[in-house]
């Protein structure tokens, strides 16, 4: 009996634990997305006031910000300094994907990294800035729908979690 | 870093691979490189012109040439500019990218103008790639002329293009510095002084003071207020305002080193912008280069009163 009461018990922690973690991955891509708003909006200063070049720009990013999205950066400007032949949109995607294991960006989010670089390097200054609003108003609004999505998603979660694990244990006694 | 070095490093792609090729020596000889979308890739030499096969082999069949396509071209020009075109967008306007080594690589393409004025050029499918070559010494000859008891003369220095005017003016420029006299440059193309990020690949001696990328009408007038120069030297004179900017700093006493395009002293006096500074004898040398052979090569030195001091025989 002993026995069925500690498995038990441990059926329902892992369950538990299970709806906890899922109920953080919005928490997660939150903070992907802030440490991503931040990156941006230093991309833009450093292009629109001082024409810095992109690997500058990259490393100065990389410096000021957190987590896989430092960790992007500072792939792509090691990328981009090396002239290794590829285009900067290369570069980009390739430090995108190597991040992305790490990262709790989901398919959208990235789908939007992609097109933000399909102009890097190339075009003038006004469309890299025009494609970095793009890519900022699309945070923006990320952010909104997570908030609200969090807020039923946490409490879901976590309640299907201990729920989950009761009915396991019901079934299994 | 050598030549080469700095144009393969700076290229990418089919044209970076192709560029990689062609031998050292090749570089050293060169003048410039053309690449243009869908036409045979060209390299002219001191008297010779070639094709340039995609392995790099120069040779005298066009069809065995390497014909870049225009997503060549535009990879190039994201490489060589660091990935950052948009940094070089003041130069994109006036038609050139200085990279590094002071290499100047000339852009054509379609044009967007707003008021008549170029403001962008996209689609860009010809490269010419301008090979800036330091030729120390090649101003040996005309330095005695050019200097007198520590007094420079106002000089200017008339070739037609791919002569070595720049060439010749670099060193000179490092002769007069290096004789403990201020000198001042505008580089507004970089092409002087080779700077790229701040540092400078060519020797402009011990006293020079640089002030890169800068217009020269600006710098001009910046360098006399700011650096008390002995000399101000630029690089490429012609328009009016370039010639009111010359005619402010010779009335304050400064003397001006400058070069301009023309082939005899006809050319000079018939162009109305520069007949002003030459009928009130403003300067004191013309320095005339051969348009054949090596680069830099003076041909002839005149007075203020075109009276032959000094010819090649």
């Amino acid at each position: 009996m002993l026995f069925k009461l500690t498995g038990g018990a441990v059926v329902i922690l892992c369950c538990y634990l299970w709806g906890f973690y899922m109920s953080k991955l919005g928490a997660f891509r939150m903070q992907d997305l802030e440490q991503l708003k931040k990156a941006i909006t230093i991309f833009n200063a450093e292009i629109t006031y001082s024409a810095t070049p992109l690997f500058e720009v990259f490393n100065e990013i990389s410096n000021r910000t957190n987590g896989v999205v430092a960790m992007a950066f500072e792939a792509a400007a090691e990328g981009l300094l090396s002239r290794k032949g590829k285009t900067a949109e290369e570069i980009w995607n390739k430090s995108v994907i190597d991040v992305q294991t790490n990262a709790y960006f989901n398919e959208e989010d990235m789908e939007y990294l992609f097109s933000f670089g399909r102009t890097l390097g190339f075009a003038d200054k006004e469309m890299q800035v025009q494609n970095a609003i793009l890519l900022l108003d699309y945070i923006q609004n990320a952010q909104i729908t997570l908030r609200e999505k969090r807020k039923v998603d946490e409490r879901l979660y976590k309640t299907l979690g201990l729920l989950g694990g009761i009915m396991v244990c019901i079934v299994l006694f | 870093m050598s030549v080469k070095d700095e144009i393969v490093s700076s290229f990418g792609g089919k044209i970076g691979k192709t560029a990689e090729g062609i031998d050292e020596r090749t570089f050293e000889e060169a003048e410039e490189i053309r690449i243009r979308a869908g036409r045979p890739s060209v390299i002219k030499l001191r008297d010779k012109i070639k094709y340039i096969t995609s392995t790099g082999q120069l040779v005298v069949d066009d069809k065995k040439a390497f014909y870049p396509e225009i997503k060549d071209i535009s990879s190039t020009l994201e490489i060589l500019s660091g990935y950052s075109l948009y940094a070089f967008s003041e130069e994109v306007k006036k038609g050139f990218i200085t990279i590094c080594g002071g290499h100047r690589i000339g852009i054509a393409g379609r044009t967007i103008t707003e008021n008549e004025n170029v403001v962008d050029i996209r689609h860009i499918n010809s490269l010419n790639i301008r090979i800036s070559h330091e030729i120390k010494g090649c101003a040996d000859t005309l330095l005695p002329y050019v200097v007198n008891n520590r007094s420079v003369m106002n000089t200017i220095i008339i070739s037609p293009p791919g002569c070595g005017k720049t060439t010749l003016l670099r060193d000179l420029i490092r002769l007069i510095s290096n004789k403990a006299l201020n000198v001042s440059v505008v580089d507004e193309r970089s092409e002087i002084c080779g700077s790229f990020r701040g540092e400078y690949r060519n020797d402009c001696g011990k006293n020079t003071d640089i002030l890169d990328g800068c217009p020269k009408t600006i710098g001009m007038k910046m360098l006399l207020r700011s650096m008390a120069p002995d000399c101000i030297a630029v690089d490429e004179i012609g328009e009016d305002r370039d010639i009111d900017a010359i005619e402010e700093i010779l009335n304050c006493g400064v003397a001006v080193i400058c070069t301009v395009h023309g082939k005899t002293i006809k050319d000079v006096l018939n162009r109305t912008q520069l007949n002003r500074l030459t009928e009130i004898k403003a300067f004191d040398r013309y320095i005339f280069l051969h348009n054949k052979g090596k680069t830099g090569r003076i041909a002839e030195v005149l007075d203020g009163n075109l009276k032959v001091l000094w010819r090649d025989e």
